[in-house]
């Protein structure tokens, strides 16, 4: 959604005009793999040119939202049902075929660890001019040029020699480099990371941020960042989805929604984030339950410490609550709470 | 009271042979100078290639270092006899950063936390499993985890056992390799409260590695900076951390997240091989900073006038009194 | 009084344990159960054999030779008048014993060699490792040849002649599961925290380097009753009138068009133990491996 707007009616005005500019439009989706239920009833939209972050741990389903997204998912025991819209047509149930001409050329991916997803047995230049010349037809000299370029644009220094290096005779950062650079190559409008700097150093994740972001705000592209890191998502993202046990329990502008946050997981986890001034850290108790003995209504409830017996058995919807939507049935004992600090 | 004293400690690999038959070494540790009190709470931060995991490994007796001599209670470690190993290896306890490889994947829980107590005669056979409950209660685990093994543990629960593994022997040092990294954040946050506790309330000497500032800052009161394998900083965490004095240590500080100021991605191109150290100052080829003099000499670690703080640069960054 | 109930109950938590560790997964592998099923009647078979025979499984009986199967000699008779049923029954017991005795007497030559190859390394290691190179060059149906026609034949030699050959794999593979293990992260953590190093070897290493080499050995078992008889087939292996598959079906080579029953039915008995024994270490190896995704 595009900004923090206050009142629902002028958010559906808003949304009205936008839907020529939206990219993706996310409805109800619901991925079931065997007995867990991995993803429930997601639904989101990305405008166009916008950067969105998911945030969540472990079982939270960001990675398997991002890799449904370009069809990566693990058939045949995943059973995928909802929509997805990306630009009008509908991923859900999309064959690999077609898919495979959308990845590449539309959406571009970055995986997380580039030293397990570049092919150790063919060159950089390889790798690179591969999507380029598939997806846009280029001859072996173009492409190579445009190779070339790519490198440039990524920070990776005499360029040209490095076409015929392969993957392990580089650093980790500039791996990721090359990832980002093979991702970028088609002009995608849609790029989707997956942690794309949780092994580098963090001096390196800073560039490589910056560059994504560089890249992506040069191209107009809209981007999906799966990231583990609030402050970093608050910084890179304009909005955020936050997700706990395979359900978006919190999502609007990045900045308000980490900062001033109004689901009992979103505030739990801002308070676990160790800043330099950290005095004490309240962490959630407990852990993530398993994905096949969720309750029927809302995930977090064996956590959250405003839970009623209500939000055991009713599932509570997005709704919207300054400037952005959020599932709980407490915000208002919330929100009166936090007032009355 | 010295636990550890180390002094000009460095330590190369050999790693090959260069055309005309010279060694080719890749320089780990590069001259350290470390001193740490019993009680003290030290954390040594660095990126990859900084060398502080292979200064903790020196630290523990696991490899010798090259040049240089390492202080334990005053005994050079090469030198300690039979005797005095054993009481170190129970007075220093360390978790490594794989805390699911680092126990016998075919013992059970209890027998690994009962191992230690045993190995050192801390008590009677009889009284090993109650004594073994109750350092699961520290740690927050239920009883019930004494006969599981470490693969039927989650990775918050097995990096516990760690922490309590390494309490088993009664030691008055832990050493911490990056012992919550990689985990959610709710659960680090579970790990490092525990780890604060267990230190202000037993009074441990803690040495902890990570790259985390943050965490640095939550665990320990003093911190070295480490680059390509010498310390560059060193000081009281929070002041480092506000007020750095290294360029460095700045970059790192501007690189960490944070909520309040945009991403600054300080620090332009990439670390040095460690087998090809840059001439000079060994942060020359990358510091926003650099004059025309740190590129011939190598500057040492100096005390910085008036406080408790060290920084190895030429010209070190102005502390303005009065602004944070 | 308390110290007991706490003994108690904690062995009983290790009997749970024990069956969630081995019988769940094992369980969970139909290819396992199987291989269960039939090893298991094999042995059941084996070790009642005298009490389910019906004849002296060595009692020759020229009037009743090249019976087919009926009702007082089940599995019919084969030239010497012999019971084949009997002489089944006693060659599964045969056929098991040989190869247990010659798996087990090659795993402790192999451990041995491979323990102190792996552990001690250097010059010692080069040489044991080329020692058993020399013996790996050689076939083992071959090595075992050589060795009955030096110690001459019968069950005893046969279960030497093929225990020697089986100690090259086991050593290979013993060294380089110690060298493998050696490298792991919590031996160095058991030699930090000072444990003595008969201790590491005995409670971290050899169990870590034990489990594999079961289901190792369990494979070879297979090997070992197929080269035995193979051996016997040949004539070189165990002396008649000892009743061993292999010998059997020798005999009853001359008779196939006319009484098929002779060699029929112990080549079948041995097939399907054959069967049984791969299945079951497949299964195993499936079951017991934490790594496997058919768990």
């Amino acid at each position: 959604m595009i900004g923090a707007r206050s009142t629902p009616r002028e958010q559906v005005a808003i949304a009205q005009d936008l839907s020529s500019d939206e990219l993706l439009h996310i409805d109800s989706l619901t991925l079931r793999r065997g007995k867990a239920s991995v993803l429930d009833e997601v639904s989101l939209t990305l405008a166009k040119g916008r950067t969105l972050g998911l945030v969540g741990e472990s079982g939270a389903g960001k990675s398997t939202l991002a890799m449904a997204l370009i069809g990566l998912l693990m058939a045949p025991e995943v059973e995928l049902s909802g929509s997805m819209l990306y630009q009008g047509q509908e991923l859900v149930g999309l064959s690999d075929k077609r898919f495979a001409q959308l990845r590449g050329k539309k959406i571009g991916l970055i995986f997380q660890d580039a030293t397990t997803s570049l092919d150790p047995c063919f060159t950089i230049g390889q790798q690179i001019t591969e999507p380029l010349r598939r997806h846009l037809g280029l001859s072996r000299a173009e492409a190579l040029e445009r190779a070339v370029e790519l490198l440039d644009s990524v920070g990776i220094p005499d360029a040209r020699a490095r076409l015929s290096a392969y993957p392990h005779q580089l650093s980790g950062g500039m791996q990721q480099r090359v990832m980002i650079s093979i991702a970028l190559a088609c002009d995608p409008e849609l790029l989707i990371a997956d942690e794309p700097t949780s092994a580098l150093d963090v001096t390196v994740q800073a560039q490589i941020m910056e560059l994504i972001l560089r890249r992506v705000r040069a191209t107009g592209a809209s981007a999906v960042i799966v990231l583990h890191d609030l402050a970093l998502t608050a910084q890179v993202c304009d909005d955020v989805a936050v997700m706990y046990a395979g359900q978006i329990v919190e999502t609007g502008p990045a900045h308000l929604v980490l900062e001033q946050a109004l689901h009992p997981y979103t505030i739990g986890l801002r308070s676990c984030v160790v800043e330099f001034d950290s005095a004490e850290l309240v962490p959630l108790p407990g852990t993530v339950p398993s994905l096949s003995e969720l309750p029927k209504g809302c995930r977090f409830f064996s956590r959250c410490s405003y839970a009623l017996p209500k939000c055991q058995e009713q599932r509570p919807k997005l709704e919207w609550r300054e400037g952005r939507r959020v599932a709980c049935w407490q915000l208002d004992v919330i929100h009166l709470k936090d007032a009355s600090r | 009271m010295s636990i550890f004293q180390l002094l000009d400690i460095e330590k190369y690999y050999v790693v090959g042979r260069t055309a005309t038959g010279e060694e080719k070494r890749l320089k780990a540790l590069d001259g350290v100078r470390l001193e740490i009190n019993e009680g003290d709470t030290v954390a040594l931060v660095g990126e990859s290639g900084s060398g502080k995991s292979t200064l903790v490994r020196l630290m523990l007796g696991l490899e010798q270092p090259s040049n240089g001599r390492l202080f334990f209670r005053q005994t050079e470690l090469r030198q300690l006899d039979r005797q005095a190993r054993q009481a170190f290896s129970r007075e220093v306890s360390f978790i490594y950063q794989n805390a699911r490889g680092s126990m016998n994947p075919r013992m059970r829980v209890g027998d690994i936390l009962g191992e230690p107590m045993l190995l050192h005669r801390l008590c009677k056979e009889s009284e090993v499993r109650p004594r073994v409950s109750a350092l699961l209660e520290k740690v927050g685990l239920s009883e019930g985890m004494l006969d599981r093994f470490p693969s039927e543990l989650s990775g918050g629960q097995v990096r516990r056992v760690a922490v309590a593994r390494a309490l088993a022997s009664e030691p008055r040092v832990i050493i911490a390799d990056e012992c919550v990294a990689g985990l959610d954040v709710s659960v680090q946050a579970q790990l490092l409260n525990l780890l604060r506790t267990l230190c202000t309330e037993m009074g441990l000497t803690l040495v902890f590695i990570t790259h985390d500032l943050g965490v640095a800052s939550y665990l320990c009161q003093r911190t070295s900076v480490m680059y390509l394998g010498c310390i560059v900083e060193q000081g009281p965490t929070v002041e480092l951390l506000t007020k750095p004095l290294h360029p460095y240590t700045r970059a790192l500080t501007d690189s960490f997240p944070s909520f309040d100021r945009p991403l600054n991605a300080a620090l332009k191109g990439e670390i040095p091989s460690p087998i090809h150290l840059p001439q000079g100052c060994r942060f020359s080829t990358r510091c926003p900073d650099v004059q025309e003099a740190c590129r011939h000499k190598d500057p040492p670690l100096t005390l910085h006038p008036g406080d408790n703080r060290a920084v190895a640069c030429l010209f070190p960054l102005r502390v303005e009194v009065g602004v944070t | 009084m308390s110290e007991i109930s706490v003994s108690v109950s904690a062995s009983s938590r290790q009997q749970n344990s024990w069956r969630k560790r081995w019988w769940v997964p094992i369980r969970r592998q139909p290819s396992a159960i199987a291989g269960l099923l039939i090893v298991g009647a094999y042995l059941f078979l084996a070790v009642c054999a005298p009490f389910l025979a019906t004849h002296d499984p060595v009692l020759q009986d020229f009037s009743v030779a090249l019976q087919p199967p009926n009702g007082e000699h089940w599995l019919g008779t084969d030239s010497f008048g012999q019971d084949v049923y009997s002489r089944v029954l006693y060659g599964a017991r045969l056929a098991l014993w040989i190869g247990f005795a010659s798996v087990s007497l090659g795993l402790l030559g192999g451990m041995s060699i491979g323990l102190i190859a792996g552990l001690v390394g250097g010059p010692i290691e080069w040489a044991l490792m080329r020692l058993v190179d020399s013996i790996l060059a050689f076939p083992e149906i071959i090595l075992a040849m050589a060795f009955i026609a030096v110690l001459g034949l019968g069950v005893e030699n046969l279960i030497y002649a093929l225990g020697v050959s089986f100690v090259g794999p086991f050593a290979r593979i013993v060294r380089s599961d110690v060298l493998q293990v050696k490298a792991l992260p919590f031996i160095e953590a058991a030699q930090l925290m000072g444990v003595s190093s008969w201790r590491i070897i005995l409670r971290h290493l050899l169990p870590n380097v034990m489990s594999s080499l079961l289901v190792q050995a369990g494979i070879r078992i297979s090997t070992a009753i197929l080269l035995a008889s193979g051996l016997s087939f040949f004539g070189i292996g165990v002396v008649p009138p000892t009743p061993d598959w292999g010998l059997i079906i020798a005999e009853g080579r001359g008779f196939i068009t006319m009484a098929p029953w002779i060699s029929g039915f112990p080549g079948a008995a041995l097939a399907i133990l054959l069967i049984g024994l791969t299945l079951l270490g497949d299964g195993l190896r499936n079951a017991l491996n934490p790594n496997s995704e058919s768990r």
